[in-house]
Protein backbone atom coordinates (compact mmCIF):
# COMPACT_ATOMS: atom_id res chain seq x y z
CA UNK A 1 0.00 0.00 0.00
CA UNK A 2 2.52 2.68 0.78
CA UNK A 3 5.09 3.01 -1.68
CA UNK A 4 8.20 4.53 -1.30
CA UNK A 5 7.17 6.97 -3.61
CA UNK A 6 3.72 7.95 -1.77
CA UNK A 7 5.92 8.15 1.43
CA UNK A 8 8.21 11.20 -0.57
CA UNK A 9 4.68 12.63 -1.99
CA UNK A 10 3.79 13.07 1.56
CA UNK A 11 6.82 14.12 2.72
CA UNK A 12 7.00 16.80 -0.09
CA UNK A 13 2.96 17.75 1.02
CA UNK A 14 3.90 18.48 4.39
CA UNK A 15 7.19 20.67 3.36
CA UNK A 16 5.08 22.69 1.11
CA UNK A 17 2.36 22.97 3.32
CA UNK A 18 4.49 23.92 6.27
CA UNK A 19 5.93 26.49 4.11
CA UNK A 20 2.44 27.78 3.19
CA UNK A 21 1.36 27.97 7.07
CA UNK A 22 4.60 30.41 7.71
CA UNK A 23 4.49 32.34 4.37
CA UNK A 24 0.79 32.86 5.10
CA UNK A 25 0.87 33.39 9.12
CA UNK A 26 3.50 36.14 8.40
CA UNK A 27 2.14 38.16 5.27
CA UNK A 28 1.21 41.85 6.08
CA UNK A 29 3.24 41.87 9.22
CA UNK A 30 6.53 43.83 9.72
CA UNK A 31 8.12 42.07 12.36
CA UNK A 32 7.38 38.24 11.00
CA UNK A 33 8.84 35.70 13.45
CA UNK A 34 9.59 37.86 16.54
CA UNK A 35 5.77 37.64 17.67
CA UNK A 36 6.05 34.22 18.24
CA UNK A 37 9.15 35.23 20.55
CA UNK A 38 7.88 38.69 21.79
CA UNK A 39 4.53 36.88 23.08
CA UNK A 40 5.94 34.29 25.76
CA UNK A 41 8.46 37.55 26.83
CA UNK A 42 5.30 39.54 27.14
CA UNK A 43 3.54 37.03 29.43
CA UNK A 44 6.66 36.54 31.41
CA UNK A 45 7.42 40.29 32.40
CA UNK A 46 3.48 40.29 33.51
CA UNK A 47 3.73 37.30 35.22
CA UNK A 48 7.01 38.64 37.03
CA UNK A 49 4.89 41.45 38.21
CA UNK A 50 1.89 39.80 39.34
CA UNK A 51 3.67 36.76 41.03
CA UNK A 52 6.60 37.95 42.07
CA UNK A 53 6.82 41.65 42.69
CA UNK A 54 3.11 41.66 44.01
CA UNK A 55 2.43 38.48 45.52
CA UNK A 56 6.08 37.47 46.38
CA UNK A 57 6.37 33.82 45.16
CA UNK A 58 9.68 32.34 47.16
CA UNK A 59 10.96 30.99 43.53
CA UNK A 60 14.58 31.91 42.71
CA UNK A 61 15.50 32.92 39.04
CA UNK A 62 11.54 33.88 38.52
CA UNK A 63 12.26 35.39 34.64
CA UNK A 64 14.18 31.93 33.80
CA UNK A 65 11.85 30.01 35.66
CA UNK A 66 8.83 31.22 33.48
CA UNK A 67 10.54 30.99 30.57
CA UNK A 68 11.72 27.24 30.51
CA UNK A 69 7.67 26.66 30.53
CA UNK A 70 6.42 29.36 28.91
CA UNK A 71 7.64 28.42 25.64
CA UNK A 72 6.52 25.06 25.27
CA UNK A 73 3.27 26.17 26.99
CA UNK A 74 2.85 28.91 24.13
CA UNK A 75 3.95 26.35 21.34
CA UNK A 76 1.24 23.60 22.41
CA UNK A 77 -1.34 26.13 22.65
CA UNK A 78 -0.72 27.70 19.18
CA UNK A 79 -0.43 24.28 17.53
CA UNK A 80 -3.54 23.20 19.42
CA UNK A 81 -5.68 26.55 18.45
CA UNK A 82 -4.23 26.92 14.74
CA UNK A 83 -4.72 23.02 14.37
CA UNK A 84 -8.38 23.67 15.52
CA UNK A 85 -8.64 25.80 12.56
CA UNK A 86 -7.15 23.98 9.81
CA UNK A 87 -9.68 21.99 8.28
CA UNK A 88 -11.86 25.01 8.41
CA UNK A 89 -9.39 27.40 6.53
CA UNK A 90 -7.81 25.30 4.30
CA UNK A 91 -11.76 24.26 2.68
CA UNK A 92 -10.73 24.67 -0.89
CA UNK A 93 -7.85 22.25 -0.77
CA UNK A 94 -10.05 19.71 0.74
CA UNK A 95 -13.40 19.95 -1.20
CA UNK A 96 -11.06 19.83 -4.76
CA UNK A 97 -7.93 17.58 -3.56
CA UNK A 98 -7.68 13.94 -2.59
CA UNK A 99 -4.82 13.60 -0.25
CA UNK A 100 -4.53 12.84 3.71
CA UNK A 101 -6.06 15.31 5.24
CA UNK A 102 -4.36 14.92 8.47
CA UNK A 103 -1.45 16.40 7.14
CA UNK A 104 -3.16 19.94 7.58
CA UNK A 105 -2.78 20.18 10.91
CA UNK A 106 0.27 18.01 11.18
CA UNK A 107 1.59 21.55 9.30
CA UNK A 108 0.30 23.73 11.89
CA UNK A 109 2.31 22.11 14.29
CA UNK A 110 5.39 21.90 12.89
CA UNK A 111 5.41 25.44 12.28
CA UNK A 112 5.12 26.04 16.16
CA UNK A 113 8.20 23.44 16.46
CA UNK A 114 9.97 25.34 15.11
CA UNK A 115 9.09 28.34 16.74
CA UNK A 116 10.09 26.57 19.70
CA UNK A 117 13.67 25.46 17.60
CA UNK A 118 14.59 28.88 17.30
CA UNK A 119 13.46 30.35 21.20
CA UNK A 120 16.23 28.18 22.31
CA UNK A 121 18.98 30.49 22.13
CA UNK A 122 16.82 32.39 24.50
CA UNK A 123 16.32 29.92 26.77
CA UNK A 124 20.19 29.28 26.70
CA UNK A 125 21.12 33.19 27.01
CA UNK A 126 18.64 33.56 29.72
CA UNK A 127 20.57 30.32 31.43
CA UNK A 128 23.82 32.14 31.34
CA UNK A 129 22.52 35.29 32.98
CA UNK A 130 21.74 33.07 35.95
CA UNK A 131 24.91 31.89 35.90
CA UNK A 132 23.36 28.23 35.27
CA UNK A 133 25.37 25.57 33.39
CA UNK A 134 23.90 26.84 29.42
CA UNK A 135 24.16 23.28 28.23
CA UNK A 136 23.88 19.64 29.09
CA UNK A 137 25.99 16.32 27.13
CA UNK A 138 22.07 14.88 27.75
CA UNK A 139 20.48 17.35 25.75
CA UNK A 140 21.49 15.69 22.68
CA UNK A 141 18.92 12.90 23.72
CA UNK A 142 16.32 14.67 25.96
CA UNK A 143 15.64 17.41 23.73
CA UNK A 144 15.07 16.07 20.59
CA UNK A 145 12.45 13.34 22.93
CA UNK A 146 10.88 16.18 24.11
CA UNK A 147 10.53 17.36 20.96
CA UNK A 148 8.84 14.59 19.63
CA UNK A 149 6.87 14.65 22.83
CA UNK A 150 5.52 17.85 21.86
CA UNK A 151 4.66 17.26 18.84
CA UNK A 152 2.46 13.93 19.00
CA UNK A 153 1.03 15.62 22.11
CA UNK A 154 0.17 19.07 20.12
CA UNK A 155 -0.84 17.10 17.18
CA UNK A 156 -3.30 14.36 18.82
CA UNK A 157 -5.35 17.77 20.08
CA UNK A 158 -5.28 19.69 16.77
CA UNK A 159 -6.69 16.53 15.37
CA UNK A 160 -9.07 16.03 17.84
CA UNK A 161 -10.56 19.50 18.15
CA UNK A 162 -9.84 20.36 14.00
CA UNK A 163 -11.43 17.36 13.03
CA UNK A 164 -14.41 18.54 15.82
CA UNK A 165 -14.70 22.19 14.07
CA UNK A 166 -15.77 21.17 10.89
CA UNK A 167 -18.86 19.68 12.40
CA UNK A 168 -19.45 21.89 15.55
CA UNK A 169 -18.39 25.56 15.16
CA UNK A 170 -18.91 25.55 19.29
CA UNK A 171 -15.17 23.54 19.59
CA UNK A 172 -13.63 26.81 18.83
CA UNK A 173 -14.91 28.49 22.15
CA UNK A 174 -14.49 25.45 24.18
CA UNK A 175 -10.64 25.55 22.81
CA UNK A 176 -9.90 28.85 23.54
CA UNK A 177 -11.83 28.19 26.89
CA UNK A 178 -9.37 25.35 27.86
CA UNK A 179 -6.10 26.76 26.67
CA UNK A 180 -6.90 29.78 29.25
CA UNK A 181 -8.00 26.75 32.12
CA UNK A 182 -5.25 24.40 31.23
CA UNK A 183 -2.64 27.44 31.93
CA UNK A 184 -3.64 27.94 35.53
CA UNK A 185 -3.19 23.89 36.02
CA UNK A 186 -0.24 23.85 34.76
CA UNK A 187 2.59 24.19 36.67
CA UNK A 188 3.70 27.15 34.57
CA UNK A 189 4.48 30.00 37.43
CA UNK A 190 4.67 27.53 40.34
CA UNK A 191 6.70 24.16 40.20
CA UNK A 192 4.72 20.93 41.41
CA UNK A 193 6.26 21.40 45.32
CA UNK A 194 3.47 23.85 45.85
CA UNK A 195 0.45 21.36 45.18
CA UNK A 196 -0.37 20.02 47.59
CA UNK A 197 0.35 15.96 48.15
CA UNK A 198 -3.52 14.39 47.79
CA UNK A 199 -4.02 16.48 44.65
CA UNK A 200 -0.82 15.60 42.81
CA UNK A 201 -2.46 13.00 41.19
CA UNK A 202 -4.97 14.82 40.13
CA UNK A 203 -2.89 17.13 38.47
CA UNK A 204 -1.17 14.67 36.48
CA UNK A 205 -4.73 14.09 34.22
CA UNK A 206 -3.45 17.25 32.61
CA UNK A 207 -1.30 15.95 29.50
CA UNK A 208 0.53 19.44 30.01
CA UNK A 209 2.24 18.87 33.78
CA UNK A 210 4.41 16.08 32.60
CA UNK A 211 5.57 17.67 29.65
CA UNK A 212 6.39 21.28 31.33
CA UNK A 213 8.12 19.52 34.45
CA UNK A 214 10.11 17.39 32.01
CA UNK A 215 11.05 20.90 29.41
CA UNK A 216 12.38 22.77 32.56
CA UNK A 217 13.99 19.30 34.46
CA UNK A 218 16.15 19.20 31.30
CA UNK A 219 16.84 22.80 31.08
CA UNK A 220 17.75 23.06 34.37
CA UNK A 221 19.93 20.25 34.98
CA UNK A 222 19.94 17.90 31.61
CA UNK A 223 17.30 15.07 33.48
CA UNK A 224 14.22 13.83 33.31
CA UNK A 225 11.85 12.76 36.48
CA UNK A 226 10.70 8.38 35.37
CA UNK A 227 7.06 9.56 36.81
CA UNK A 228 7.09 12.55 34.92
CA UNK A 229 8.54 10.02 31.66
CA UNK A 230 5.89 7.28 32.23
CA UNK A 231 2.89 9.96 32.48
CA UNK A 232 3.57 11.50 29.35
CA UNK A 233 3.95 8.59 27.57
CA UNK A 234 0.83 7.33 28.83
CA UNK A 235 -1.33 10.48 28.16
CA UNK A 236 0.46 10.75 24.20
CA UNK A 237 -0.74 6.57 23.68
CA UNK A 238 -4.49 7.96 24.88
CA UNK A 239 -4.84 10.84 22.83
CA UNK A 240 -3.19 9.27 20.47
CA UNK A 241 -5.59 6.93 20.15
CA UNK A 242 -8.57 9.40 20.34
CA UNK A 243 -7.54 11.41 18.14
CA UNK A 244 -7.16 8.39 15.61
CA UNK A 245 -10.29 7.11 16.10
CA UNK A 246 -12.16 10.19 15.82
CA UNK A 247 -10.27 11.42 12.62
CA UNK A 248 -11.21 7.79 11.07
CA UNK A 249 -14.44 8.27 12.19
CA UNK A 250 -15.27 11.58 10.26
CA UNK A 251 -12.87 11.68 7.46
CA UNK A 252 -14.65 10.50 4.65
CA UNK A 253 -17.65 13.53 5.29
CA UNK A 254 -14.66 16.11 5.26
CA UNK A 255 -15.03 17.54 1.16
CA UNK A 256 -19.27 17.06 2.60
CA UNK A 257 -18.78 19.77 5.20
CA UNK A 258 -16.18 22.09 4.75
CA UNK B 1 -9.73 -1.70 -20.13
CA UNK B 2 -12.13 0.38 -18.05
CA UNK B 3 -10.12 2.87 -16.25
CA UNK B 4 -13.09 4.52 -14.40
CA UNK B 5 -16.41 2.85 -13.26
CA UNK B 6 -19.09 3.46 -11.43
CA UNK B 7 -21.52 0.66 -10.17
CA UNK B 8 -24.92 1.28 -9.01
CA UNK B 9 -23.48 4.55 -7.35
CA UNK B 10 -25.87 6.67 -5.20
CA UNK B 11 -24.66 9.98 -3.68
CA UNK B 12 -26.35 11.46 -1.03
CA UNK B 13 -26.14 14.75 0.71
CA UNK B 14 -26.72 15.10 4.45
CA UNK B 15 -29.44 18.51 4.95
CA UNK B 16 -29.09 20.06 8.46
CA UNK B 17 -31.52 22.42 10.26
CA UNK B 18 -31.01 23.60 13.79
CA UNK B 19 -32.43 22.11 16.41
CA UNK B 20 -33.04 24.78 19.44
CA UNK B 21 -31.98 23.71 22.90
CA UNK B 22 -36.10 23.50 23.49
CA UNK B 23 -36.61 21.19 21.44
CA UNK B 24 -33.65 19.01 22.72
CA UNK B 25 -34.49 19.05 26.11
CA UNK B 26 -38.39 18.20 25.65
CA UNK B 27 -37.17 15.46 23.36
CA UNK B 28 -33.99 13.87 24.70
CA UNK B 29 -35.96 11.32 26.91
CA UNK B 30 -38.21 10.15 23.95
CA UNK B 31 -37.44 7.09 22.80
CA UNK B 32 -37.74 8.17 18.57
CA UNK B 33 -35.08 10.65 18.78
CA UNK B 34 -36.73 14.22 16.83
CA UNK B 35 -35.28 14.22 13.32
CA UNK B 36 -32.49 16.40 12.50
CA UNK B 37 -31.16 15.03 9.68
CA UNK B 38 -32.73 15.17 5.89
CA UNK B 39 -31.41 13.66 2.70
CA UNK B 40 -30.96 15.22 -0.75
CA UNK B 41 -30.12 12.64 -3.15
CA UNK B 42 -27.35 13.67 -5.55
CA UNK B 43 -26.88 10.45 -7.61
CA UNK B 44 -29.54 7.60 -7.73
CA UNK B 45 -28.11 4.68 -8.76
CA UNK B 46 -26.34 5.42 -11.53
CA UNK B 47 -23.59 3.18 -13.66
CA UNK B 48 -21.36 3.63 -16.19
CA UNK B 49 -17.76 2.51 -17.53
CA UNK B 50 -15.06 5.00 -18.81
CA UNK B 51 -12.52 3.45 -21.00
CA UNK B 52 -8.60 4.24 -21.05
CA UNK B 53 -8.67 7.02 -23.48
CA UNK B 54 -11.70 8.30 -24.31
CA UNK B 55 -12.65 11.32 -23.98
CA UNK B 56 -16.54 11.72 -22.50
CA UNK B 57 -18.80 14.56 -21.79
CA UNK B 58 -21.11 15.10 -19.55
CA UNK B 59 -23.87 17.65 -19.85
CA UNK B 60 -27.22 18.13 -18.10
CA UNK B 61 -28.48 21.13 -16.36
CA UNK B 62 -27.80 22.72 -13.16
CA UNK B 63 -27.87 20.62 -10.17
CA UNK B 64 -28.43 17.81 -11.69
CA UNK B 65 -25.33 16.04 -10.71
CA UNK B 66 -22.64 16.48 -13.18
CA UNK B 67 -20.14 17.81 -10.33
CA UNK B 68 -20.74 15.05 -8.26
CA UNK B 69 -19.99 12.49 -10.11
CA UNK B 70 -16.66 14.43 -10.63
CA UNK B 71 -16.20 14.97 -7.05
CA UNK B 72 -16.36 11.08 -6.60
CA UNK B 73 -14.03 10.66 -9.55
CA UNK B 74 -11.47 12.09 -7.51
CA UNK B 75 -12.31 10.72 -4.47
CA UNK B 76 -13.19 13.48 -2.47
CA UNK B 77 -16.68 12.37 -2.01
CA UNK B 78 -17.09 8.79 -1.08
CA UNK B 79 -20.58 7.01 -2.42
CA UNK B 80 -23.38 6.38 -0.17
CA UNK B 81 -24.23 2.63 -1.57
CA UNK B 82 -22.49 1.45 -5.14
CA UNK B 83 -18.92 1.37 -6.47
CA UNK B 84 -16.43 4.02 -7.75
CA UNK B 85 -13.27 2.22 -8.63
CA UNK B 86 -10.62 4.49 -10.82
CA UNK B 87 -7.36 3.01 -11.99
CA UNK B 88 -5.26 6.10 -12.65
CA UNK B 89 -4.44 8.96 -11.19
CA UNK B 90 -6.66 11.79 -11.62
CA UNK B 91 -5.95 15.33 -12.26
CA UNK B 92 -9.11 17.63 -11.66
CA UNK B 93 -9.92 21.08 -12.18
CA UNK B 94 -13.36 21.43 -10.20
CA UNK B 95 -13.62 24.75 -9.38
CA UNK B 96 -12.07 28.15 -9.94
CA UNK B 97 -9.47 28.57 -7.70
CA UNK B 98 -9.73 25.06 -5.88
CA UNK B 99 -6.60 23.70 -4.72
CA UNK B 100 -5.41 27.20 -4.22
CA UNK B 101 -4.31 29.64 -1.66
CA UNK B 102 -5.50 32.97 -1.70
CA UNK B 103 -2.01 34.32 -0.35
CA UNK B 104 0.37 32.18 -2.21
CA UNK B 105 1.40 33.33 -5.41
CA UNK B 106 1.53 31.89 -8.48
CA UNK B 107 4.85 29.86 -8.30
CA UNK B 108 3.83 28.59 -4.45
CA UNK B 109 0.66 27.46 -5.67
CA UNK B 110 1.84 25.63 -8.33
CA UNK B 111 3.76 23.79 -5.97
CA UNK B 112 1.30 23.25 -3.90
CA UNK B 113 -1.38 22.21 -6.00
CA UNK B 114 1.19 19.85 -7.68
CA UNK B 115 2.04 17.69 -4.49
CA UNK B 116 -1.70 17.67 -3.75
CA UNK B 117 -1.84 15.93 -6.83
CA UNK B 118 0.90 13.25 -5.95
CA UNK B 119 3.48 14.77 -8.35
CA UNK B 120 7.16 14.79 -7.02
CA UNK B 121 8.47 17.84 -6.11
CA UNK B 122 11.34 17.62 -8.10
CA UNK B 123 9.26 17.15 -11.33
CA UNK B 124 6.98 20.50 -10.09
CA UNK B 125 10.19 22.96 -9.83
CA UNK B 126 11.74 21.32 -13.91
CA UNK B 127 8.17 22.81 -15.05
CA UNK B 128 7.22 25.98 -13.13
CA UNK B 129 8.43 27.87 -15.47
CA UNK B 130 6.45 26.46 -18.52
CA UNK B 131 3.66 26.61 -16.44
CA UNK B 132 3.64 29.91 -15.70
CA UNK B 133 4.75 30.80 -19.21
CA UNK B 134 1.41 28.61 -20.58
CA UNK B 135 -1.06 30.70 -18.36
CA UNK B 136 0.02 33.77 -19.84
CA UNK B 137 -0.19 35.89 -16.27
CA UNK B 138 2.70 37.43 -17.11
CA UNK B 139 4.12 39.99 -14.10
CA UNK B 140 1.63 38.70 -12.11
CA UNK B 141 2.94 35.51 -11.25
CA UNK B 142 4.55 36.85 -8.20
CA UNK B 143 1.79 38.59 -6.59
CA UNK B 144 -1.29 36.63 -4.07
CA UNK B 145 -3.78 35.13 -6.56
CA UNK B 146 -6.54 36.52 -4.53
CA UNK B 147 -5.21 39.48 -6.76
CA UNK B 148 -6.06 37.63 -9.89
CA UNK B 149 -9.06 37.74 -12.24
CA UNK B 150 -11.20 35.23 -12.68
CA UNK B 151 -9.89 34.01 -16.46
CA UNK B 152 -5.89 34.24 -15.13
CA UNK B 153 -7.16 31.45 -12.32
CA UNK B 154 -9.11 29.36 -14.46
CA UNK B 155 -5.72 30.02 -17.04
CA UNK B 156 -3.15 28.88 -14.14
CA UNK B 157 -5.37 25.62 -12.69
CA UNK B 158 -5.08 24.51 -16.24
CA UNK B 159 -2.03 25.02 -17.00
CA UNK B 160 -0.94 22.74 -13.75
CA UNK B 161 -3.18 19.88 -14.36
CA UNK B 162 -2.24 20.06 -18.61
CA UNK B 163 1.65 20.24 -18.03
CA UNK B 164 2.31 17.97 -15.42
CA UNK B 165 1.58 14.94 -17.76
CA UNK B 166 -2.20 13.58 -16.36
CA UNK B 167 -3.40 10.32 -16.69
CA UNK B 168 -7.30 11.53 -15.91
CA UNK B 169 -8.37 14.71 -17.09
CA UNK B 170 -11.29 15.91 -14.90
CA UNK B 171 -12.42 19.78 -16.06
CA UNK B 172 -15.73 21.04 -14.67
CA UNK B 173 -16.96 24.17 -16.27
CA UNK B 174 -13.40 26.21 -15.53
CA UNK B 175 -12.90 27.27 -18.17
CA UNK B 176 -15.74 28.73 -19.44
CA UNK B 177 -14.70 31.93 -17.77
CA UNK B 178 -11.90 32.07 -19.95
CA UNK B 179 -11.41 34.58 -23.14
CA UNK B 180 -12.18 32.77 -26.25
CA UNK B 181 -8.34 32.84 -27.69
CA UNK B 182 -7.35 30.80 -24.00
CA UNK B 183 -10.50 28.59 -24.68
CA UNK B 184 -9.80 27.67 -28.22
CA UNK B 185 -5.72 26.74 -26.51
CA UNK B 186 -7.61 24.18 -23.67
CA UNK B 187 -8.96 22.69 -26.43
CA UNK B 188 -6.38 22.28 -28.26
CA UNK B 189 -4.29 21.22 -25.65
CA UNK B 190 -7.21 18.29 -24.52
CA UNK B 191 -6.98 17.61 -28.64
CA UNK B 192 -3.48 16.80 -28.21
CA UNK B 193 -3.89 14.91 -25.04
CA UNK B 194 -6.80 12.58 -27.08
CA UNK B 195 -3.88 11.69 -29.19
CA UNK B 196 -2.21 10.81 -26.41
CA UNK B 197 -4.93 8.18 -25.24
CA UNK B 198 -5.16 10.38 -21.94
CA UNK B 199 -8.69 10.11 -20.37
CA UNK B 200 -10.90 13.02 -20.73
CA UNK B 201 -14.19 13.38 -18.64
CA UNK B 202 -15.55 17.47 -19.32
CA UNK B 203 -17.99 19.31 -18.65
CA UNK B 204 -19.48 22.05 -19.64
CA UNK B 205 -22.63 23.67 -21.31
CA UNK B 206 -21.05 24.67 -24.63
CA UNK B 207 -22.19 22.33 -27.23
CA UNK B 208 -19.25 23.08 -29.63
CA UNK B 209 -16.50 22.66 -27.33
CA UNK B 210 -18.04 19.11 -26.53
CA UNK B 211 -19.04 18.17 -29.91
CA UNK B 212 -14.93 19.48 -30.97
CA UNK B 213 -13.29 17.07 -28.11
CA UNK B 214 -15.71 14.09 -26.73
CA UNK B 215 -16.44 11.15 -28.87
CA UNK B 216 -19.64 10.31 -25.80
CA UNK B 217 -21.73 12.16 -23.81
CA UNK B 218 -23.37 10.79 -20.77
CA UNK B 219 -26.63 13.36 -20.77
CA UNK B 220 -27.26 13.54 -16.78
CA UNK B 221 -30.86 14.57 -15.54
CA UNK B 222 -32.63 14.03 -12.49
CA UNK B 223 -29.64 12.72 -10.55
CA UNK B 224 -29.71 9.87 -13.27
CA UNK B 225 -28.76 8.94 -16.84
CA UNK B 226 -30.94 10.14 -19.24
CA UNK B 227 -28.95 8.97 -22.23
CA UNK B 228 -25.26 7.50 -22.64
CA UNK B 229 -23.83 7.44 -26.42
CA UNK B 230 -22.52 9.01 -29.88
CA UNK B 231 -22.09 12.80 -28.99
CA UNK B 232 -24.13 13.85 -31.94
CA UNK B 233 -27.05 11.72 -30.84
CA UNK B 234 -27.08 13.03 -27.31
CA UNK B 235 -26.45 16.48 -27.81
CA UNK B 236 -29.39 16.73 -30.92
CA UNK B 237 -31.67 15.20 -28.08
CA UNK B 238 -30.52 17.28 -25.28
CA UNK B 239 -31.15 20.21 -27.30
CA UNK B 240 -34.43 18.97 -28.02
CA UNK B 241 -35.38 18.33 -24.62
CA UNK B 242 -34.11 21.73 -23.50
CA UNK B 243 -36.42 23.59 -26.20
Amino acid sequence: MLSLTKIKNLLDILIILTKKELVVKYKGTYFGYIWSIAHPLMLAIVFYIGFKIVMKVNIPDYTLFLLTALFPWQSFVNSVISGTWSFVMNASLIKKMNFPKFLLPLSNVLVDMYHLVISLPIIIIMLIIYHKQPFHLSWIIFLPLLFLFQTILSFSFALIFGTLNLFYRDIDRLVSLLMTLIMYISPIFYSMEFVPEHLKKFFYLNPLVPLINMWRDVFYYGTINEIDLVACILHIIFWGIIAFLIYKKFEIYFAERS
Amino acid sequence: MNVISFKNVTKLYTLYYNVSYKELLFNIFRKNKIKTKNYYKALENISFNIKEGESVGIIGKNGSGKSTILGLIAGVLKPNKGEVLVKKSVSPLLELGGGFHPELNAYENIELNGVLLGIPLKDIRENIQKIVEFAEIGEFANQPIRTYSSGMLARLGFSIVTQLQPEILLIDEVLAVGDSRFREKCINTMLEFKKKKVTIIFVSHNMDEIKALCDRVIWIDEHKIKMDGKTEDVIKEYIKFMN
